[in-house]
């Protein structure tokens, strides 16, 4: 009773803790919050103390002095540096909960699939730790679901692939619960590594990781264009060769051409998925196909490719960077008729 | 390039497009798609192959039969890859098909299978529906309990009055074990009572317990071997002079306690009609015996004032004598009542303007008077230097001295704890010690 009351004086909320990208969703006012996760941290005096967070910290992503870090504190969908994410959590909360002197909030934040207990037990008490009054989690391909507005409670299957930074989630889903799952530590990162390495043994040059990105967004593709070079974009790096700084012109079809091995492996994923999945499931999902989510899912033609690799109708979330936190927040939203896709580690 | 204006739903050739015509009006999204694809001469088989949607799928959304697909997720991704397909203005058409299928809802409503409760325990608001009952039931019987019940006053009885007030204690009993009688026999009591202290106030005797045992004795002989009632009332009347001042209540216990052993029967030829009606106000309006200034507790006649019946009254009476007030008997004039009038030579009178709690003690803290003085009610202050008030709201007494109010004490609601009870003091307003 107590709880309710106070939690009406707090902005109850739900975080999308992504590698790349840090969506939070405050109850009642929407998507407030989509930053970059990382964080900056400056050290003084054998001292370490925040710099930066979010976009201002990408920013700095890789331009750093030696005092400066810019730390991206998770990798692969989980926390990889406790400290640091525990940090950036404290300071998205208190960008977005400014309403200080009240209650603390309640959080929901969402997990990957596949991620272990221990996995999961540091980001609840991350998030805790920065100031929660309670902690769920929730499942990311659940989120991505019922962000998407899959009917995930009906007795009728649904296949969702989340594309995120870290890791690529494939679930099955029916009756509100997850059939099958798999999760992958394919996504975003791995792309742009393979752009980076594709970069630097055809042509010398090195890139960072912001710059492989951008190169990523801009042209990436799936599968190379069916004639020519497609489009083309200028990059810039420095000459493994000379060490000078360096600029050259890169298509399209080279770019598809590094990308193919993380999209064998997405494919790969959503195809073992389909393999375990039960006949009667399988026999929804050819009439209604997958619904593709999380960022990767805007990268060009990768529901044709999946549309091709897998012989059912591929579709495209609305928004698909949003779907999990939208879906995170309805769960906050409708708490008490979706709790059951809610769980805590303690 | 293609544009679409959303209210005809218009496509404007914006020249260099490969599939869209001039002025091609379509009824909704399906229809646009469908003379879109047909302007390339692909077949519906040919779209649903190369997008893995099956052709039904297809047809409907060309047809417009939103309902008849999957879901509005699927839909909307449908007509995404339907669109882009053949290089339309993806944004566009899926705007404007979501404002189509709005019937359609885009969130389903989730409602996740919950497992039927079987279980013996009742739900919640059973539960609280038994609770309320139980209170009620509880409440029921509490007011029953309480309804017939004498108000026994919580002081103790004097040792000497236990098994009389035990008998007493329900009136009930009394009347039942009296018989016919009883309710007579009472009242003659009452009024042996009540006449010889209107009459003579006389006597004083410090000794309260003893005079009480003979007194509780007297009676018990008395009626015991007379049953004749014309017997029985001289006695009764002779009893009571003997115990003389305070011993109100006892006679009555007494009288009370009596009609138990006689006979009945005989007790009933006793009745006599105004008796009863005619003694009755005594008790309440004539002063009972005063006491000696050293006050030893006496009955209080206040509470008899509005006796309701006779044993009550005497019940009441019983149960008072204990109270260790000041021996000031009321008398009700219009307004309100006056205590302490046996000190008519009283100079000093305190007025209630306002309920105020007095106290008056004397030099060795004895209790003449404490009590809540209503508005209207005075207190004749015996002539006495020594006394000490102590009062809970100094602004709603008035003070007279000889007649002539004096200063006030205090103001209202002010708790004064020693009031000097001396007329110089008074008239000179320096009453007040702090």
């Amino acid at each position: 009773m107590l709880s309710r009351i106070m939690g009406a004086l707090s902005a109850d909320m739900a975080i999308d803790l992504g590698t790349a990208n840090t969506l939070v969703y405050v109850k009642g006012r929407d998507i407030v919050l989509n930053e970059p996760s990382v964080v900056a941290i400056a050290e003084s005096k054998g001292k370490k103390r925040v710099l930066a967070v979010g976009n201002e910290a990408k920013q700095m992503l890789g331009r750093t002095p030696g005092n400066i870090q810019a730390i991206r504190p998770l990798r692969d969908g989980v926390i990889a540096d406790f400290e640091v994410a525990e940090e950036m959590i404290k300071e998205f909360i208190r960008k977005v909960h400014n309403r200080r002197g009240f209650h603390s909030p309640q959080i929901v934040v969402c997990v990957p699939s596949g991620s272990t207990a221990v996995e999961r037990r540091a980001i609840q008490e991350s998030a805790e730790s920065a100031g929660a009054r309670r902690v769920w989690l929730i499942e990311e391909p659940m989120a991505a679901a019922i962000g998407a507005g899959l009917p995930v409670t009906e007795p009728t299957g649904s296949m969702v692939v989340d594309i995120g930074g870290g890791t690529t989630e494939v679930a099955v889903l029916s009756l509100g619960g997850i059939v099958y799952s798999r999760s992958v530590r394919v996504g975003g990162d791995m792309m742009d590594e393979a752009i980076i390495g594709y970069i630097r043994r055809n042509h010398n040059l090195l890139v960072g990781e912001s710059s492989a990105e951008r190169i990523k967004k801009e042209i990436g593709s799936a599968c190379p264009p069916e004639d020519g070079d497609g489009r083309t974009i200028e990059i810039k790096g420095r000459d493994l060769m000379n060490g000078v700084p360096k600029e050259l012109v890169i298509s399209e079809r080279q770019i598809a051409e590094s990308l193919a091995e993380p999209i064998s492996a997405i494919i790969d994923a959503v195809k073992v998925a389909l393999e375990h999945t039960a006949p009667e499931l399988a026999a929804d999902i050819v009439d209604k196909g997958i619904v593709l989510t999380g960022g990767g899912a805007l990268l060009g033609n990768l529901d044709y490719v999946l549309r091709h690799a897998t012989g059912l109708p591929v579709s495209i979330a609305d928004d698909p960077l949003t779907c999990v936190v939208r879906g995170t927040g309805r769960a906050l939203d409708e708490f008490k008729r979706l709790k059951g896709v809610l769980v805590s580690m303690y | 390039m293609v544009g679409v204006d959303r209210q005809s739903f218009r496509v404007i050739e914006g020249g260099g497009g490969s599939v869209a015509q001039d002025e091609t009006v379509a009824e909704h999204v399906g229809a646009f798609l469908r003379e879109a694809r047909q302007t390339t001469g692909r077949s519906v088989a040919e779209v649903a192959t190369s997008l893995r949607i099956r052709t039904k799928f297809v047809q409907s959304i060309e047809d417009g039969r939103y309902e008849d697909l999957p879901g509005q997720t699927y839909a909307v991704g449908f007509v995404r890859s339907y669109a882009d397909y053949l290089g339309l203005d993806t944004e566009a058409l899926i705007t404007q098909f979501k404002t189509e299928s709005r019937n359609a809802e885009s969130h389903p409503d989730l409602a996740f299978p919950v497992p039927t409760t079987v279980g013996w325990f009742p739900t919640g608001k059973i539960v609280a529906i038994c609770a309320l009952l139980a209170v009620a039931v509880f409440a029921g019987w509490f007011f029953l309990q309480n309804e017939g019940a004498v108000d026994v006053a919580a002081v103790p009885a004097p040792p000497g009055f236990k098994p009389a007030v035990a008998s007493v204690e329900k009136p009930a009993n009394v009347s039942v074990a009296a018989a016919p009688a009883a309710p007579q026999v009472t009242a003659v009591a009452s009024a042996a009572t009540a006449q010889p202290e209107a009459t003579e106030p006389a006597g004083q005797s410090p000794e309260t317990p003893a005079v009480t045992a003979e007194v509780g004795e007297q009676p018990v002989q008395a009626p015991g071997p007379a049953a004749d009632p014309q017997i029985t009332e001289p006695m009764a009347t002779e009893a009571a002079p003997e115990p003389v001042t305070e011993a109100a209540a006892p006679v009555v216990v007494a009288a009370v306690s009596a009609p138990a052993i006689p006979d009945p029967a005989p007790a009933g030829e006793v009745s006599e009609p105004p008796a009863p009606v005619e003694t009755q106000p005594e008790p309440v309006t004539v002063a009972e015996a005063p006491p000696p200034p050293p006050a030893p507790p006496v009955a209080a006649p206040v509470v008899a004032a509005d006796p309701p019946v006779a044993t009550t009254t005497a019940t009441q009476i019983a149960a008072l004598p204990s109270i260790p007030e000041e021996s000031s008997t009321a008398i009700v004039s219009g307004e309100g009542r006056t205590y302490g009038v046996i000190n008519q030579e009283a100079r000093v009178i305190i007025g209630a303007e306002a309920d105020s709690w007095v106290q008056v003690l004397d030099e060795q803290q004895n209790v003449l008077l404490t009590r809540m003085l209503r508005a209207g009610d005075r207190y004749l202050v015996p002539d006495r230097r020594d006394l000490v008030m102590l009062t809970g709201n100094a602004g709603g007494l008035v003070i007279s001295v000889d007649g002539d109010p004096v200063p006030k004490i205090g103001s209202d609601g002010a708790i004064l704890h020693n009031v000097r009870l001396d007329v110089d003091l008074l008239k000179a307003g320096r009453a007040v010690i702090q």
